[in-house]
């Protein structure tokens, strides 16, 4: 079901939680909330489940006006970051809780139960758990088991919190992949909350960057990653280097010279200004045009190599990659950057 | 969710709650998941509370209450029967030998559980408590057994002319059982706690034992200590029922306070009895006082899970 | 060390022994017969009854102070706290005769109770309320800091999947707090069938009917039936034991059953 969001915000006293955030989520899609911790992403989720209310703002669901009900009354799954089984339930009595504890007329009866929980423990992969306590089971499968309890009362819309937060690396990266073939296999319309970049651009059909109770950026991962909109965006996401420029006319000057740049987006007013630029955008060659610079570092890491510039008129080091086979230019040598793509905003 | 920077942040953009209409759910206060309606929690508080009133306030109002029924001067009159302050100086005297005998122990056994490990630890902590789980009755029926005239050391003890039961040391002797547990069981936990890292580390710089407990020891669990101390006072002070069965009831010379105060009540000296009592009560008002102030300022030096 | 095992010896081991060889020295059928007499029996049987039964109001309403103190804020919580441990700290011969005082036909409450027609003072329900005011704090305190852990993400996830408030309570946070009330219940019962100084008074004492084991002990002592008293301590003594091992085993139990998720 869709989600549509216009003017939340939550504030704390006066600390505004969320600030005047507008977002659609269109049927089916999974989408990820990113940002560094207290950016309001989690509010956010919250909100979207009604575990909190919102001090003004509309939220629709399906087409239907979310705000003044309860959170029972939303039919929401949400998966909390630490799961928040119930430790005196074996696994199928969790998963079968939300049917449960249905009013009689809409419960179903006990054999529908046992198929349903029988069905969602074959559906996270794991048959024949259902006896199980969860203090018997591990990270991973606790998670699963917290979104077959979700699932299980067929919820309009999936909102998990941090779902990876509390795992190992490899379980990390496993149970990444299985949640994104698990979406594309049930459907189900997902946000879930992230601080971490790499699983937000792996997994997410769109994703919707946060700062301070605000929205810097919602995008593709790939319009997120190569087309940042804000220096916040530029900063959190990826790694880039930040030249300080003069801007004229749109263009980005350095010591009086332009810094030329294939593609240059961003809002940029005339004065000063910064030019952010990604490793693997810039180019280097012992001649030609472009920005000069002198090599000040070099060193290899794993299949790439990575060199560091000091381009004359700034102190700012900007770095390039490459692939490891190609010789690594000596260090004070000079250079011409050529940069592929940057993104130029006013300060 | 609460960043400093937010402060910074909102008045740059403060919200228009008239744009998209102030959040009413309808008329209704919205209410988290996890709250339950004002209704509901006045109406819990309300019970709680008069719960509370009713079987703890009550009975502590009216000792002081029926204590002062009879105007100043009957609560005055109470002091000058000689038996009450010979009752009064008893009751001190119990506690000056019950609380630093325990004191000490306590220290010592703490030490060494905390300290050594050995067989029979296990064994050792549960006999411990187990003043705490024996009536008072009970504790002083044993101190019968072993040191009255027909008990197992009756004979020795009249052959060489002590009399414990139904005299004063058989008073402290039930006194400091029932008090034993107290000091140690605040202390074995936080010393378990603490380990041996300081110690061990003022070992090396040379310290001697002895100074090592002054200086390091003590120091670390004085809070501790304190609330042991305090608890166990107020335990030894208000002993009834194992006393009561040791002390043979000797006006002015082998009743504690709370046994002076079953006398009067029981020869319809409700004034004097209340009066006494009234000592008492304000001792446990205290102690209250105290440990609640040492719970709040000290929470983490107290051992968690007090048990009593 | 030895100072330690030496004072341990001689305060609990020495006289706990020589209650058991006293005990022992009964021989069966002569205990048999002092553990029949009608008037043990109906005294035990009082102290049992009126214990569990105050132990057992204590836990709905010792669970209610433990949730209002815990989970509201109002004026006056902070006091109302310390005062739970009252009966902790008042010397059980005072709780006796204010609780006497209070509830007898001529106090505040007793007088209230006896317009109702109802006698408490010099009953065995005047026995119960004073068995209420000891064993209390014992349910509020153990069930106090399990209450201050539960983690409100359950009381969340219980709203999320469709559960009203008191549904999630009493499905998803009763069953955490059930081993502390057990535990709980179980010393609040321990205390109860010992007390002597905050019951006597109240009880009124009248054999067979109001009048409560460890009583029983003082008179057969008073009366130098050291044998009388040695069965019924060695009974109410093997009770306690089996109340510390029912408590470790329900608390070894927990620890397995909520063990850290």
């Amino acid at each position: 079901m869709d989600l549509i969001i216009t003017g939340l915000t939550r504030q704390f006293g006066t600390n505004a939680a969320l600030d005047g955030i507008d977002l659609s989520v269109a049927s089916g899609e999974l989408v990820a909330l990113l940002g560094p911790s207290g950016s309001g992403k989690t509010t956010l989720l919250r909100l979207i489940a009604g575990l909190d209310f919102p001090t003004t703002g509309h939220l629709f669901i399906g087409g239907e006006d979310a705000v003044d009900k309860t959170v029972q009354e939303r039919n929401i799954g949400f998966v909390f970051q630490h799961y928040a089984l119930f430790k005196h339930l074996t696994v199928a009595d969790n998963i079968a809780y939300g049917l449960r504890v249905r009013p009689r007329a809409l419960r179903p009866d006990e054999k529908a139960i046992k198929d349903k929980v029988e069905e969602l423990l074959a559906l996270i992969q794991l048959p024949g758990h259902g006896g199980r306590y969860p203090s018997q089971l591990s990270g991973g499968q606790r998670q699963r088991v917290a979104l077959a309890r979700a699932l299980a009362v067929e919820p309009r819309l999936l909102l998990l919190d941090e779902p990876f937060g509390a795992l190992d690396a490899k379980v990390r990266k496993e149970l990444r992949v299985w949640l994104r073939e698990f979406h594309d296999r049930t459907g189900h319309t997902t946000l879930f909350v992230t601080h971490d970049q790499e699983e937000a651009l792996d997994l997410a059909d769109r994703v919707v960057v946060m700062s301070k109770g605000r929205i810097e950026q919602v995008g593709t991962p790939e319009s997120i990653y190569d087309a940042p909109q804000t220096p916040f965006v530029f900063e959190f996401i990826g790694e880039s280097a930040r030249l300080p420029v003069e801007i004229s006319g749109g263009k980005p000057y350095l010591g009086g010279q332009e810094v030329v740049a294939a593609t240059l987006y961003g809002q940029a007013r005339d004065g000063l200004g910064h030019l952010y630029v990604r490793p693997e955008n810039v180019a280097y060659r012992p001649d030609g045009d472009g920005l000069w610079a002198t090599v000040v570092s070099q060193h290899r890491s794993g299949s790439s190599r990575r060199i560091g510039f000091r381009a004359d008129h700034t102190d700012t080091i900007i770095e390039a990659v490459t692939s490891a086979d190609r010789d690594a230019p000596r260090v004070g040598s000079r250079a011409a950057l050529e940069i592929r793509s940057a993104g130029l905003f006013a300060v | 969710m609460s960043d400093a920077s937010f402060a910074l942040e909102a008045p740059e953009k403060p919200a228009a709650p008239s744009a998209t209409g102030q959040l009413t759910l309808g008329g209704r206060k919205p209410r988290l998941p996890t709250e339950e309606s004002p209704a509901v929690r006045r109406t819990l508080i309300g019970v709680a509370v008069g719960f509370l009133l009713l079987f703890l306030l009550a009975p502590l109002i009216t000792v002081f209450s029926e204590a002062l029924r009879h105007g100043l001067g009957a609560f005055l009159e109470a002091f000058a029967d000689p038996d009450g302050w010979a009752a009064i100086r008893l009751t001190l005297l119990v506690a000056a030998i019950a609380v630093p005998c325990n004191l000490v122990f306590g220290v010592a056994a703490a030490w060494a559980i905390a300290k050594f490990e050995f067989r029979g630890k296990a064994f050792l902590i549960t006999l411990i408590d187990l003043p705490f789980s024996v009536s008072p009755v009970v504790a002083g029926l044993i101190y019968v057994l072993l040191y009255a005239d027909h008990g197992l050391f009756g004979p020795l003890l009249k052959e060489a002319h002590i009399r414990v039961i139904f005299a004063i040391p058989g008073v402290v002797m039930a006194t400091i059982f029932v008090t034993f547990p107290f000091i140690a069981r605040e202390l074995i936990p936080l010393m378990e706690e603490l380990g041996n890292t300081d110690e061990e580390a003022a070992l090396t710089l040379g310290a001697s034992p002895w100074r090592i407990f002054w200086t390091v020891t003590l120091p670390n669990t004085k809070w501790a200590l304190l609330y042991g101390v305090l608890l166990c006072n107020a335990r030894a002070m208000g002993e009834f029922g194992a006393v009561s069965v040791v002390s043979g009831h000797i006006r002015g010379l082998t009743t504690t306070m709370p046994l002076h105060i079953e006398i009067l009540y029981n020869e319809y000296q409700f004034t004097a009895a209340f009066a006494v009592a009234s000592l008492l009560a304000s001792l446990a008002l205290v102690t209250l006082g105290i440990k609640s102030y040492l719970e709040h300022k000290y929470a983490g030096e107290l051992a968690a899970g007090h048990r009593h | 060390m030895a100072f330690t095992l030496a004072y341990l010896f001689a305060i609990v081991l020495l006289p706990i022994g020589a209650l058991v060889v006293k005990a022992s020295s009964l021989g069966f059928s002569e205990f048999v017969t002092l553990a029949g007499d009608p008037r043990t029996l109906a005294a035990l049987r009082l102290s049992f009854l009126t214990s569990m039964a105050a132990a057992a109001f204590n836990v709905p309403f010792g669970l209610l102070v433990a949730w209002v103190l815990v989970r509201y804020d109002f004026p006056g919580r902070k006091l109302l706290d310390a005062m739970i441990d009252l009966p902790f700290a008042l010397p059980t011969a005072v709780a006796g005769i204010a609780l006497t005082a209070l509830y007898a036909p001529n106090g505040y409450i007793g007088a209230l109770a006896a317009k109702a027609g109802i006698k408490i003072a010099f009953t065995p329900f005047g026995v119960f309320v004073a068995l209420v005011f000891v064993g209390m704090p014992f349910i509020v305190r153990t069930v106090q800091p399990v209450l201050a852990e539960v983690d409100r993400e359950i009381e969340e996830a219980a709203a999320t999947l469709g559960a009203g408030r008191l549904r999630a309570v009493i499905s998803v946070v009763l069953p955490i707090l059930v081993p502390s009330l057990l535990t709980g219940y179980a010393l609040s019962l321990a205390r109860a069938i010992g007390e002597y100084g905050s019951v006597i008074f109240i009880a009124g004492n009248i054999p067979y009917v109001s009048e409560i084991a460890p009583l029983l002990i003082v008179i057969k002592l008073e009366e130098y039936d050291y044998a009388g008293a040695t069965a019924v301590a060695a009974l109410m003594l093997a009770i306690s034991f089996a109340m510390l091992l029912a408590i470790n085993l329900i608390q070894a139990f927990a620890r397995r059953r909520y063990g850290r998720v």
